[in-house]
C-alpha cells in the first residue's frame, strides 16, 4: 500500500531524456525525499505523479496509488495533493474562502463549512483570519494555509514541493515541525523534492538523489 | 510673475480635450436639438415637443425591445461562449493556433462581417443552396433568416464579430496570472478541468475584461453598421430609427431625432447599471458556489458543449469571408448552383476604377488618424514618464469613453458645431472624428509596454549625454518600433470601419469603402459588394501583416526585436 513509481521516463518531446527508469516506493505515513541539483527533473517528476505534465513530455511508467494504477486518470480523480514552495493561494479568495476550496465534503452548507474552516485555521494557527486577502499573509502563514487547504480536500497522497525554501531559517524549522506533525497525523504517503539535505534529515524517511542524465 | 508650466498636465489636458471635448461638445449641441434650439432651425417654441414627437413615433416602443434584446443576448451569449472556448482552446499547445485561427476576424470591420453573413444565411445565400441539394429547392425559401423581426441574425452577426474580439482580449488577461499553477493546484484538490477554469481562473480574470465587456454591451446596443445590413427593417432597431430621422429630407426630424439619441444614451447607461448590479448579485453567488466543494457538475458538460459551439460560430465567420470573395470573382452563379457557374476578374476590373478613390479615402483617414493617434500617445507616455508618475487608473478609462458612448448621441451634435465653425465636411473633421475610436485601441496597445521599457536603457543613454529628444528618437522609438507597427495597424483597422462618424462628419461628400458597401448593402448586385466588402476586409489583413514583416525585416539582425502584432 502507497505511493509506488515503476518505472517512470520522462523524456522531452525532442527526445532529451529527463528521468529514466525510475521506480520507488512511499509507504503510508512515510516521507520520501527526492534530492538533486535545479534542472534535474524534481518538479517534473511531481508533475508527473499528479497527472499534470506538460504536454512538453512524453511520460512512461506506472502511478499506483494504494494497488491501484492511476497513471491513466486526470489530475482531478488522482486524488494527490500538492504544495507548491510559494503556496499558491487563489488570489480572489479570502484565506478562509481558500481553505472552504479544498473543503471534500459535497454541497457543504454554509455553516458547516465554516465551522470545519475555522477549525481548520485554528489549527494552523490562523484563527480570525477567514476574511484576510491571502496577499496580506507571511510567508509561514501562506505555506500553513495551503496546508490545510490541502488537507481538507483528504488527499490519498501528498507531493510536497521544495515547501520550505521560501522560508526564513526560524520559520522553515517551525513549519517543517507543522508540516511534518500534521501529516503524521494522516498516515497518507508523503513525496517531497528538496534540495535542501537539513528538510530531509528532518522527514526521518528514505531519501533518493536524482542525477543528471 | 512666472507661471511655470507642468509638461505632464499640459499634456493630459490637451489629449483629454482632442479625445473628449467633441463629445461633451457633441452631446450638448445634441441636448440643445432635442429642446428644440437649432441654430439654422426655427426655434421650437415648447422645449419638450421634439420629445413628446419622438415618443409618439409609430413602432417605437417595439424599435426599443428589439434593440435591448439583440444588444443583451448578443453580449451574453458572447462573454458565455468566449469564456467556454477559452477554458478548453486558449493555454497550453493550442493558443498559438486559436489566436491565428481568430485574427483575421478580429482584422475584419463589422460591415465586411455582417455582409458576408448575408451570403451566407440569407434565403438564396449559400447554406440554402448546399441544403437544396437534399430538398430539391426550386425557388430560395421563403424564410426570415435575414432582417427577421425578432433580431435572430443580428444578434448571430454580433455574436460572430464580437467572440474573437472577447476572446483575444481574455488571453491578454490570461497572461497576467499564473495560469498553469493555478489549474494544477485546483485539479489536484479534486475539481476537473472545467470546475477549476470557472472557480478559480474566470474571478481572477473577470476584473480585466470587465472594461472590453461593457465596450461590447455599448456597441451592441447603438451599432448601425450591422444592424442595417442584418437588422429588422419595419421597425428596424432604435439606432438604425434615428439614423434614418437624421438622414431625412424633412429637417424638422432631426429634432425629434436628437431627442431620441439622448434616449438611446440614457438607454445605454440603464443596460449598464442594471449589469453592474446582476455582476454583483452573480459574484455573490458565485463565491458561495465556489466554496460550496462541488467538484463536478453539469456546469463541465455544458461548457465543453459551449467551446465546441464557438468553434462552430468561428467558422461561420471564415465561410463568410471566404463568400465575400467568392462572390467578387463569380461572374455567373444563378440559383441553385453551390458554387459559381463562370469565375471571372472582370468584376474586380470594372469596379477598380470607383474603387481606387474609395480605397484611398479609407487609407487616407486610417494613416492620418493612426498617426495622430501615435503621435498622443507617445507624448503622453513622454511626458508622464518624465514626471515619474504612473497614469492614474481612472484616466484611460475615460479616454476610453468614446467606445462606451453611443456614436447618435454626439456626431450629429458635432457636426452642428462644426457648421458653426466652417469645418463642416472637411476632411480634418472626418480625422477627428475617427481619432475619438483610434486612439483609445492605440493607447491601450502602446502605455503599458511603453513604461514597461527597461529604465536602465534610459539611465544609461542619459549617463552618455543623450537628451530628452535625443533618448525618444534614437532610444526608445527603436527599440518600440515592432510594437508601434502594431498600433498603427490595429488603429487603422479601426478606422477604415467606421461609418457614422464619416458618415456625418463627411456630410456625404467623402465615401469610404465602409459608407459605399453599406449604402450598396440592401438589393444591390452581390458580385459588386462582394469586391468591396472583400477589400474593406483584405485592407486590414493587409496592414497587420505588414506590421508583422516590417518590423522583422527591419530587425532581422535583431533577436530581441521582433515583430509584436
Amino acid at each position: 500500500m502507497g505511493l509506488v513509481l515503476k518505472k517512470i521516463t520522462i523524456k522531452s518531446q525532442e527526445g532529451k531524456l529527463l528521468i529514466r527508469a525510475l521506480s520507488l516506493k512511499v509507504s503510508n505515513g512515510e516521507i520520501y525525499s527526492v534530492m538533486g541539483p535545479s534542472g534535474v527533473g524534481k518538479s517534473t517528476l511531481l508533475d508527473a505523479i499528479a497527472g499534470n505534465l506538460s504536454d512538453m513530455f512524453i511520460l512512461s511508467g506506472t502511478v499506483e496509488l494504494d494497488g491501484v494504477d492511476i497513471s491513466f486518470l486526470p489530475s482531478e480523480r488522482r486524488r494527490i495533493g500538492l504544495l507548491y514552495q510559494d503556496a499558491v493561494l487563489f488570489p480572489h479568495l479570502s484565506v478562509g474562502q481558500n481553505l472552504a476550496f479544498g473543503l471534500k465534503i459535497k454541497n457543504q452548507n454554509r455553516f458547516n463549512s465554516k465551522k470545519i474552516v475555522d477549525k481548520a485555521l485554528w489549527q494552523a494557527g490562523l484563527e480570525g483570519l477567514y476574511d484576510r486577502d491571502p496577499e496580506t499573509l507571511s510567508g509561514g502563514q501562506k505555506s500553513r494555509a495551503a496546508l490545510m487547504r490541502t488537507l481538507l480536500s483528504e488527499p490519498r497522497a501528498l507531493l510536497l514541493d521544495e515547501p520550505f525554501s521560501n522560508l526564513d531559517l526560524d520559520t522553515r524549522e517551525e513549519m517543517r515541525t507543522f508540516i511534518f506533525g500534521l501529516i503524521a497525523e494522516r498516515n497518507i504517503p508523503v513525496l517531497m523534492v528538496t534540495h535542501d539535505a537539513d528538510d530531509a534529515l528532518a522527514a526521518r524517511g528514505p531519501t533518493h538523489v536524482l542525477q543528471p542524465n | 510673475m512666472r507661471i511655470a508650466i507642468n509638461s505632464a498636465a499640459l499634456a493630459k489636458l490637451s489629449i483629454s480635450t482632442i479625445i473628449l471635448g467633441p463629445i461633451c461638445l457633441g452631446v450638448f449641441a445634441t441636448l440643445l436639438n432635442a429642446f428644440g434650439q437649432n441654430p439654422f432651425i426655427e426655434p421650437n417654441p415648447i422645449w419638450y415637443d421634439p420629445t413628446v414627437s419622438f415618443l409618439r413615433t409609430p413602432g417605437l416602443s417595439k424599435a426599443i425591445t428589439v434593440t435591448l434584446f439583440t444588444g443583451i443576448m448578443s453580449t451574453v451569449l458572447s462573454v458565455i461562449l468566449a469564456l467556454s472556448f477559452c477554458a478548453f482552446f486558449i493555454h497550453g499547445k493550442h493558443r498559438s493556433r486559436a489566436l491565428f485561427f481568430i485574427t483575421p476576424i478580429l482584422a475584419a470591420p463589422h460591415a465586411a462581417i455582417a455582409i458576408g453573413l448575408t451570403f451566407l444565411i440569407a434565403p438564396s445565400g449559400w447554406l440554402f443552396r448546399v441544403i437544396g441539394l437534399f430538398f430539391d429547392f426550386r425557388n430560395p425559401p421563403d424564410f426570415f433568416t435575414i432582417n427577421d423581426p425578432l433580431g435572430l441574425s443580428l444578434i448571430l452577426g454580433l455574436v460572430v464579430k464580437e467572440l474573437p474580439f472577447l476572446i483575444f482580449v481574455i488571453a491578454s488577461s490570461l497572461t497576467q496570472i499564473p495560469i498553469r499553477r493555478h489549474v494544477c493546484e485546483a485539479r489536484a484538490l479534486g475539481y476537473d478541468l472545467t470546475i477549476s477554469w470557472l472557480k478559480v481562473i474566470v474571478p481572477q480574470i473577470w476584473p480585466l475584461i470587465r472594461l472590453p465587456i461593457f465596450v461590447v454591451l455599448a456597441y451592441s446596443l447603438s451599432n448601425v453598421d450591422m444592424a442595417i445590413v442584418l437588422g429588422p427593417k419595419n421597425p428596424p432597431v432604435l439606432s438604425v430609427m434615428l439614423l434614418r430621422m437624421f438622414v431625412s429630407p424633412d429637417i424638422s426630424l432631426m429634432m425629434q431625432a436628437s431627442a431620441g439619441a439622448l434616449v438611446q444614451l440614457l438607454i445605454v447607461l440603464t443596460v449598464f447599471v442594471c449589469f453592474y448590479f446582476s455582476e454583483r448579485t452573480v459574484k455573490i453567488i458565485g463565491k458561495a458556489w465556489i466554496c460550496r466543494g462541488c467538484r463536478h457538475s453539469c456546469f463541465s458538460d455544458i461548457t465543453l458543449w459551449l467551446a465546441r459551439f464557438s468553434i462552430f460560430v468561428l467558422l461561420v465567420a471564415w465561410v463568410s469571408m471566404l463568400l465575400l470573395v467568392l462572390w467578387s470573382f463569380a461572374w455567373h452563379w444563378q440559383w441553385p448552383a453551390v458554387f459559381p457557374q463562370e469565375i471571372s476578374t472582370k468584376i474586380w476590373t470594372r469596379s477598380s476604377l470607383g474603387s481606387i478613390s474609395l480605397v484611398y479615402n479609407s487609407l487616407l483617414l486610417a494613416c492620418a488618424a493612426a498617426t495622430f493617434a501615435i503621435v498622443l500617445t507617445i507624448w503622453w507616455c513622454q511626458t508622464e514618464k518624465r514626471e515619474r508618475k504612473r497614469s492614474p487608473s481612472l484616466i484611460p478609462t475615460t479616454l476610453c469613453i468614446p467606445l462606451f458612448v453611443p456614436q447618435l448621441a454626439f456626431l450629429f451634435g458635432l457636426n452642428v458645431f462644426f457648421i458653426k465653425t466652417g469645418m463642416n465636411g472637411s476632411l480634418l473633421a472626418v480625422i477627428w472624428a475617427h481619432l475619438m475610436y483610434v486612439f483609445p485601441y492605440v493607447f491601450i496597445v502602446l502605455t503599458n509596454p511603453w513604461h514597461s521599457l527597461e529604465p536602465r536603457i534610459i539611465k544609461s543613454a542619459s549617463a552618455l549625454g543623450a537628451g530628452p529628444l535625443k533618448q525618444l528618437f534614437i532610444i526608445k522609438i527603436p527599440i518600440l518600433l515592432p510594437l508601434i507597427f502594431s498600433a498603427i495597424a490595429i488603429g487603422m483597422a479601426v478606422s477604415i470601419a467606421q461609418f457614422l462618424p464619416t458618415l456625418f462628419m463627411g456630410e456625404g461628400r467623402l465615401s469610404t469603402l465602409t459608407t459605399e458597401a453599406l449604402a450598396l448593402s440592401s438589393g444591390s448586385d452581390r458580385r459588386v459588394l462582394g469586391v468591396l466588402a472583400s477589400l474593406q476586409a483584405l485592407i486590414p489583413w493587409i496592414v497587420y501583416l505588414m506590421a508583422y514583416f516590417i518590423p522583422l525585416f527591419i530587425f532581422r539582425n535583431r533577436r530581441g526585436l521582433s515583430g509584436a502584432v
